[in-house]
């Protein structure tokens, strides 16, 4: 397994010990902002010590009283519209740029690392100005602005995977007389698959967890999703940290749930960004 | 329509153009790949909504960096083009050094330097241990980095505060976000980033050559030896790409910044994106706060560029030494 072998079996087995508790120590101070969240969230009396909680669900029903629940709600519109708006944008053209013969993987991944790169508070200025010129501050135009925060990345995951699709496959069909809409939907869409999900969980995370637009972009506080709400009980005077960690803990499950269902996609690297490697 | 129906010659017209004789005149040959009207069609919708919410804004940013315009008040509707004018104002301006300081200390304290040793030490520790721990550290590490940032805030937020878990580890009566925010915020972004380093660096690892280390076994090699003359070497295109992603992403991570500290207290976090962020919306000038994303921007490319020079490099020394 390891590509590092040391001098004897001994010595290997001794070491192992010595590194599995290096790094037991190393997990629980990386996992103890964590571990407060979660015993925070089941604790009547949650503060932001590391305590034993005395256990109640009575935080997780003020959690999901209307007001914070319709925060998920909202999340949960607007990250699927995000999503949906990206992927099926983004995958039409990735079949293009992978198909066509100009050569631009180094300028799109260039260009990506570098959208990706700049501080979205440089985008939201302009953009909130035209907003709130064209009267578009709400829920599905910001839900469009997130779509399109994703497209780049996307649509470089998935012309990467379409490139790997052999030709081959493509010209049978056309040589059978199937028209484009064919090929795309019975030969690449099913062989592209894996990178196609893998891309929409990616803008499903981003736009999820993104907190800068939907702040600056949506002004009704009926339409604005979990993480503002978090943002607001964070603000107060007095912070009702057991509510706050339970909403929390809501709030960032699907993010959790993605990763324990495809955690294959995420240790290849391909959703965190194993796209621009070398 | 048969090809009797056509003029005659119409048939050699008709494959020169791609057509096979016979067929109305959709289909293609299938060497010529699609018809050009079909990609743009296809490509249609992405280039609209990028066009339209990507790249015209920053082309809007970057121009009205030129202005004066703000976001409520005298120059809201009436704004002028004053050419240089926010050069001079951002010159003049005594936050900007010191945010530029902080802005160096935060993206290559916790990002260049900070997460790439750290995911880097890890890794390699994480190959000497056993799959069940190694497993157990890189899973965390990478929910870490994929958490929403508000979530990442609100943990490290509490944990930092007066009686928290960290400021408690710090000592008793320590409250590390109000006197150490600095460190806060690089150790956030940190905690935050390592997932991505990880991941990549787990997979350099596992495309060592396992040749040359059984050859320097052979003679009689050290493992530290081994480490320093063999690993660290063949590493090296993979921590510059990681360190320099660091860099890129931990100057973007406004938002952690933000939710944590909002740049303060007393404007001690003011990294530039934040401090911009701040001219647009609580100063409410709009050109210069775009002057300032204009400034960022070529920031920005400048170590994109970067990247992609290393990257470049990594493969022909790859190339070379295979």
């Amino acid at each position: 397994m390891s590509a590092v072998p040391a001098a004897g079996a001994l010595q290997a087995g001794r070491s192992r010990v010595a590194f599995d508790a290096a790094l037991v120590a190393v997990l629980a101070v990386l996992a103890a902002p964590l571990l407060w969240l979660v015993l925070a969230a089941f604790d009547a009396s949650a503060g932001v010590q590391l305590k034993a909680p005395s256990p109640t669900l009575d935080n997780f029903v003020r959690a999901l009283a209307p007001g914070p629940l319709r925060g998920l709600l909202n999340s949960l519109l607007l990250a699927t519209v995000a999503t949906v708006l990206a992927t099926v944008a983004a995958f039409p053209a990735a079949y293009v740029l992978a198909r066509r013969p100009v050569p631009l993987k180094e300028l799109a991944l260039v260009l990506v690392l570098f959208l990706s790169g700049v501080p979205i508070t440089v985008l939201i200025l302009p953009i909130y100005d035209v907003f709130a010129k064209l009267q578009l501050l709400s829920l599905l135009p910001a839900a469009v602005v997130l779509a399109v925060l994703n497209i780049p990345f996307e649509l470089y995951m998935m012309k990467t995977a379409i490139e790997a699709i052999p030709r081959d496959l493509e010209d049978a069909a056309r040589v059978e007389r199937a028209r484009t809409a064919t090929v795309l939907a019975r030969v690449v869409i099913p062989l592209a698959l894996p990178s196609i999900l893998a891309a929409a969980i990616y803008g499903f995370i981003n736009a999820w967890g993104n907190f800068l637009v939907p702040l600056i972009l949506i002004t009704d506080t009926a339409s604005q999703p979990g993480p503002i709400v978090i943002y607001g009980f964070m603000g107060s005077v007095q912070v009702d940290y057991g509510a706050i960690a339970a909403y929390s803990i809501l709030y960032s499950l699907p993010i959790v749930l993605f990763f324990l269902f495809c955690s294959s996609m995420f240790r290849a690297g391909y959703i965190l960004g194993g796209g621009i490697r070398g | 329509m048969s090809a009797a129906g056509h003029p005659p010659g119409a048939g050699i017209v008709a494959v020169a153009e791609g057509r096979l004789p016979g067929q109305a005149g959709r289909r293609r040959r299938a060497d010529r790949g699609e018809h050009p009207l079909t990609a743009a069609l296809l490509l249609s919708p992405a280039v609209v909504l990028v066009v339209l919410l990507l790249l015209a804004p920053v082309a809007y940013a970057v121009l009205i960096g030129f202005t004066n315009i703000q976001l409520v008040g005298p120059n809201a509707v009436n704004y002028r083009f004053t050419g240089l004018g926010n050069l001079w104002q951002m010159l003049r301006d005594r936050e900007v050094p010191k945010s530029l300081v902080l802005t160096a200390i935060f993206v290559i304290g916790s990002g260049t330097v900070g997460a790439t040793v750290a995911a880097l030490a890890l890794a390699l520790a994480c190959r000497r241990a056993s799959d069940r721990i190694a497993n157990a550290v890189t899973s965390l590490t990478i929910v870490a980095s994929i958490l929403p940032p508000v979530t990442t805030a609100l943990v490290w937020r509490a944990s930092t505060s007066l009686d928290g878990t960290l400021s408690f580890l710090a000592g008793d009566g320590t409250e590390l976000i109000v006197h150490w925010p600095m460190t806060v915020i690089s150790l956030a972004n940190a905690w935050s980033s390592l997932g991505v380093a990880m991941v990549m660096f787990g997979a350099a690892l596992r495309n060592l050559p396992a040749d040359i280390y059984e050859a320097a076994a052979i003679e009689g090699a050290s493992a530290r030896q081994a480490f320093l003359r063999l690993t660290l070497p063949l590493l090296l295109p993979t921590i510059a790409s990681v360190a320099l992603l660091m860099t890129i992403l931990s100057f973007g991570n406004v938002t952690l910044v933000w939710l944590l500290t909002g740049g303060g207290p007393a404007g001690a976090t003011n990294i530039l994106p934040v401090y911009a962020y701040q001219v647009g919306f609580r100063f409410y000038q709009l050109g210069y706060g775009a002057f300032l994303g204009n400034a960022m921007i070529l920031m920005v490319l400048a170590l994109v560029l970067l990247i992609a020079a290393a990257m470049a490099l990594g493969r022909r020394r790859r190339s070379v030494a295979a």
